[in-house]
């Protein structure tokens, strides 16, 4: 049995107040053990990419507490989040929010830098590469297919070797074809020992995970690991 | 990939928006820098020139205004109004060494007006050092005979022997001073006497320059004068400084104006930085997902505008230089620099590139503390909501 690297305690997260109050996340309770590969499945606007944001340390909770990889989340100030942000995890978006104006290269650089990590240019370059990027590597991201940019994005996410990758809805701008490709690299990097956590519509994608988390109304409904 | 790497590009990516926002804390910096370099050559020109007229004390007939005031240092032509009788009277006050008329004229010749200043010969000598570049200087108080200025010679190409012409009578050149940087070199200098008689002005003079034996008694020996004679009598240092208000207040004026630019151009880095805020706040948010701190974001907005100001400042120093240089003489169009070669009030002083360069940097760099703040308060979540 593999130890916890996420674990939730009532986490709950509530936008406005008095009447406007909307809550996004109750109480949910739930632990990743490391080298786990997570889908969470539901409705749209039920809490999911909030959920990932929580975990994540872009947001921070209404009340409960959040433990990523030892370290309790509320306890930390925003530099610490940061850092934490920056070493220990990697996000990948559905857009794959990549800087426009920076080379496929400098997007990957840029998180080395801003990780504090590795500030070889080499380490970047060989990310690239180990996607098949090699020679895209000085192309701005407008210049390369949705397949591509999404895998720019998971070399970035990957640049400073963080454990845990935390992905909203990374297939959801990819063809068929670079879908299973990015499935096939994921499958891959959860082999090697990084703990995936990926919000996804598409049962197709949610079946290549370990376990399989739904959630609705802002409550974990479903809970299971995955016949695979 | 380091901070500089991407506020670079960050400050490139909009090109229209970087020259405009540019071109704007460029002109403001460099209305200032031209300024600046047109009032402290003419500050220093006035002060050289005082210095020139070799004087502590300068007696002037009562009720002189400061345009008058202004020709004591330019050599221009002055009403002929203090009597000899009055001169004798200062020389006779104890403390004053020398006292020393000058009767400032203008005459024609060949249709150009050339200052004819009437001076004492010897004690002229003595108190401005002249030297003689060719010819001989004046071997008598009452030779009938003329001393030309450097710049005058070289304009009516005159040498020793030529003749000269004051009020339609011929008089011969003797000699041609050595350039002294000075008014000196754009007069021509007859005797006292002869110039009385030329101007018809038999007993009278323009001014009197005077040296004190003891600067410490300078006041006592003002009033002295004062006393004895019926005249009005200003220090050097009073000279200058009413010639400088003058200058000063024309200058005041411009530099409000500049001041007026340079702020408006203040505010455009502030709306090129609020614009670039709103406009990257998705990047924002994925920079602080990777990692970055507030302090990051903060840092790379101020380098931006920090770099805004460096620029502008360069290019408003370069601009604002050369239009010194090129419209300087007819920014500083009065009686003073009217004289004056224009050059000679254009001064480039280290100091105020350096200045500028400094104040447009700190500048800039205030006009980006308020996008700087607004970046680091945008939410992670908030700032890539807007995809």
């Amino acid at each position: 049995m593999s130890d916890a690297i996420i674990e939730l305690e009532s986490v709950s997260k509530t936008y406005g107040s008095g009447a406007a109050e909307t809550k996004a996340i109750s109480e949910v309770s739930m632990t990743v053990e490391r080298g786990g590969w997570v889908a969470i499945m539901g409705p749209s606007g039920h809490g999911k990419s909030t959920l990932l944001q929580l975990i994540g340390g872009l947001d921070r909770p209404s009340a409960g507490r959040i433990v990523l990889d030892g370290s309790e989340l509320g306890t930390l100030d925003a530099a610490e989040l940061a850092a934490v942000r920056g070493k220990k995890i990697g996000f990948v978006f559905q857009f794959f929010n990549l800087m426009p104006h920076l080379t496929a290269l400098e997007n990957v650089e840029i998180a080395l830098w801003l990780g504090g990590g590795a500030r070889s240019n080499g380490r970047a370059m060989d990310l690239l590469e180990r996607f098949g990027l090699g020679d895209k590597a000085h192309h701005l991201p407008s210049m390369l297919s949705g397949g591509q940019q999404q895998r720019v994005a998971i070399a970035r996410a990957l640049a400073n070797e963080p454990d845990i990758l935390l992905m909203d809805e990374p297939t959801g701008n990819l063809d068929s074809g670079s879908e299973a490709e990015l499935l096939a690299l994921l499958g891959e990097l959860n082999k090697a020992g990084k703990t995936l956590l990926m919000v996804t519509h598409n049962p197709t994608v949610a079946s290549h995970a370990l376990r399989l988390v739904r959630v609705k109304d802002g409550r974990i409904e479903e809970d299971r690991s995955n016949g695979v | 990939m380091n901070l500089w790497t991407l506020v670079w590009r960050n400050l490139l990516r909009r090109r229209g928006r970087f020259v405009f926002t540019l071109a704007g804390i460029s002109m403001g910096m460099a209305a200032f820098v031209a300024l600046m370099t047109i009032g402290q050559g003419l500050t220093k020109e006035i002060k050289k020139q005082a210095q020139g007229l070799g004087a502590n004390l300068v007696v002037t007939p009562k009720g002189w205004c400061a345009y008058e005031q202004i020709s004591v240092l330019t050599g221009e032509q002055l009403p002929e109004a203090i009597p000899m009788p009055e001169l004798e009277k200062i020389r006779g006050v104890a403390g004053v060494k020398s006292a020393i008329p000058y009767l400032n004229e203008k005459t024609a010749f060949r249709n150009q007006p050339v200052p004819v200043i009437g001076v004492w010969p010897e004690e002229m000598r003595t108190l401005q050092k002249w030297s003689i570049d060719s010819g001989r200087y004046f071997n008598s108080p009452d030779e009938r005979g003329i001393v030309v200025g450097a710049a005058i010679a070289k304009q009516f190409k005159l040498k020793p022997g030529d003749e000269f012409t004051v009020r339609g009578k011929p008089i011969p050149v003797i000699g041609i001073l050595r350039e002294a940087g000075s008014k000196d070199d754009i007069a021509t200098f007859i005797p006292l006497t002869l110039a009385q008689q030329i101007y018809d002005v038999q007993d009278k003079v323009s001014f009197i320059a005077v040296q004190v034996s003891d600067l410490e008694k300078m006041e006592a020996t003002s009033l002295k004068i004062q006393e004895v004679a019926n005249v009005a009598v200003v220090t050097d240092k009073q000279l200058v400084s009413s010639v400088l208000s003058i200058v000063g207040s024309v200058g005041a004026a411009m530099q409000a104006v500049a001041a007026v630019g340079v702020l408006a151009a203040a505010f455009g880095i502030v709306n090129t930085l609020l614009t670039a805020v709103h406009e990257r706040r998705r990047e924002i948010g994925i920079m602080q997902a990777l990692g970055s701190t507030r302090r990051t974001l903060f840092m790379a907005f101020m380098l931006e505008s920090g770099l805004y100001g460096l620029l502008g400042g360069i290019l408003g120093v370069t601009i604002g230089v050369l239009a010194a240089y090129l419209f300087g003489s007819y920014l500083t169009d009065n009686a003073f620099t009217a004289s004056l070669q224009q050059s000679q009030t254009v001064m480039i002083d280290y100091g105020t590139i350096i200045l500028t360069l400094s104040f447009s940097v700190c500048l800039a760099l205030f006009a980006g503390l308020y996008p700087a703040y607004r970046a680091t308060k945008l939410s992670p979540v908030e700032a890539m909501r807007h995809v």
